[in-house]
């Protein structure tokens, strides 16, 4: 009974229901209902938007166009980052190198504070130091 | 040589001539369509639209002598139906290599994650504001030992393996390995009837449609890829802005995760010799001394 009021309450209010995890009620015995809820409905992803249909386009701009560009060069991020793969550390200090002259003081402080830390953890502690 | 022609005009549909070009064999460059009729071509289409001046477009480099070229018809977009313009023979080591599926994936994985960056960040105990001051005596109170109300223990602490700072997944695989990732591709696309070479990107209307039934008609598929080197003319593109399942990329813009992407793939004839140019001189060059965007003496 008590779905079918809420129902009903949203009916009135015009929402639509198709967006709303439907609850389905078993009447089993006399009196009883079992409340069983149905899993979410899968949500629609356009798969042809502008950023997916165009994914990957000039990755092979070094081979296929005289190698003047590098495909590192199209990636778009924090600039001690671009075209670079390092552990904690070696982002660390990197970031510390690019970006260390400008940044906040609280921010730099715990830069600091995580590369000691880190430069200990990796080279006095466990197995491979 | 007219027989199997004859059998292959009537059949219509994408299918690889088994005779090499007429060019080669010195037998002259119109052949007359000599209409083979069969019940089954009544049934299936009108009558071919064949042009008396076919194009024919023969390999440019050298082909390994071991081997002889492929085939693709040469069609063209200016009437609905123009599927047989011509004949094109294609390079053998870019277009009918080894089908290396692994290497597709190989290649597609590194185009989604090489500029894949992560910006997930939490803060540990040291960066989460408070904690420094001792909440309670160390003995006495009764309740558990703690040092600060921010270590990874309590609510509100901070994370002890999480995710640190912006990172960064790029990795480079070896040029050569990109490269065959290219041809296998494009030799996947020929060989399963999704690559289809056209003469031009000239078409009568700019209307999104024509080009939309166009593709239906042919069957082409949900999704096509139009590549060319020179500048696309002004129809096309109006067109295609509209669509969005048919794109058109220059042929800088040509890549493993594209081909698998879109099911067809529709080139030109300068596409076909510029890739085939690009792709053949990483088979035979040296390796690289210095950076090959560094000028070298002995070629450009």
């Amino acid at each position: 009974m008590g779905t079918l009021l809420q129902l009903a309450r949203w009916g009135l209010l015009g929402r639509s229901l198709s967006l709303v995890q439907t609850a389905r009620s078993l009447h089993c015995g006399v009196s009883s209902w079992i409340h069983v809820k149905l899993p979410p409905e899968p949500k629609e992803v356009d798969r042809w938007t502008e950023k997916r249909a165009l994914f990957g386009v000039y990755d092979n701009i070094g081979i296929l166009g005289d190698f003047q560009v590098h495909p590192k060069d199209l990636i778009t991020g924090p600039r001690w980052l671009q075209g670079w793969r390092g552990n904690e550390l070696q982002r660390c200090i990197r970031k510390k190198q690019f970006v260390g002259h400008r940044m906040f003081d609280q921010d730099y402080k715990n830069l600091n504070k995580r590369i000691r830390f880190l430069y200990r953890r990796f080279n006095r502690t466990g197995k491979h130091r | 040589m007219i027989r199997a022609g004859s059998r292959l005009w009537s059949r219509g549909a994408a299918a690889r001539a088994l005779a090499t070009s007429a060019g080669r064999l010195g037998l002259p460059e119109a052949p007359e369509p000599s209409p083979h009729v069969d019940a089954t071509t009544q049934a299936e289409k009108p009558p071919l639209v064949i042009s008396s001046a076919p194009v024919l477009r023969g390999c440019h480099l050298a082909i390994p002598s071991h081997r002889t070229a492929v085939q693709a018809w040469v069609e063209s977009l200016r009437h609905y139906d123009d599927r047989h313009v011509g004949l094109a023979d294609l390079h053998p080591d870019v277009f009918a290599v080894m089908p290396r599926v692994d290497i597709l994936h190989t290649v597609a994985v590194w185009q989604r994650n090489y500029k894949r960056i992560s910006y997930a960040k939490v803060k540990t105990r040291a960066e989460v504001r408070g904690g420094g001051k001792k909440p309670w005596a160390q003995k006495g109170s009764g309740r558990a030992r703690h040092g600060s109300i921010r270590s990874p223990l309590w609510r509100g602490g901070g994370i002890i393996h999480g995710p640190r700072g912006p990172t960064s997944y790029y990795y480079m695989l070896p040029m050569k390995v990109r490269v065959l990732g290219l041809k296998v591709a494009l030799t996947a696309k020929l060989m399963q009837d999704n690559l289809h070479v056209v003469d031009g990107l000239d078409m009568p209307t700019f209307d999104p449609q024509y080009l939309a039934d166009l593709a239906q008609y042919r069957r082409w598929g949900q999704s096509v890829l139009i590549v060319d080197v020179n500048k696309m003319p002004e129809n096309i593109t109006k067109a295609a802005a509209s669509l969005k399942t048919i794109t058109l990329v220059p042929a800088l813009g040509l890549n493993v995760y594209s081909l698998l992407k879109y099911e067809t793939l529709v080139l030109t004839l300068d596409t076909l010799a510029f890739l085939e140019e690009k792709l053949l001189w990483h088979d035979s060059r040296y390796t690289a001394l210095y950076p090959f965007h560094l000028p070298y003496s002995d070629f450009p």
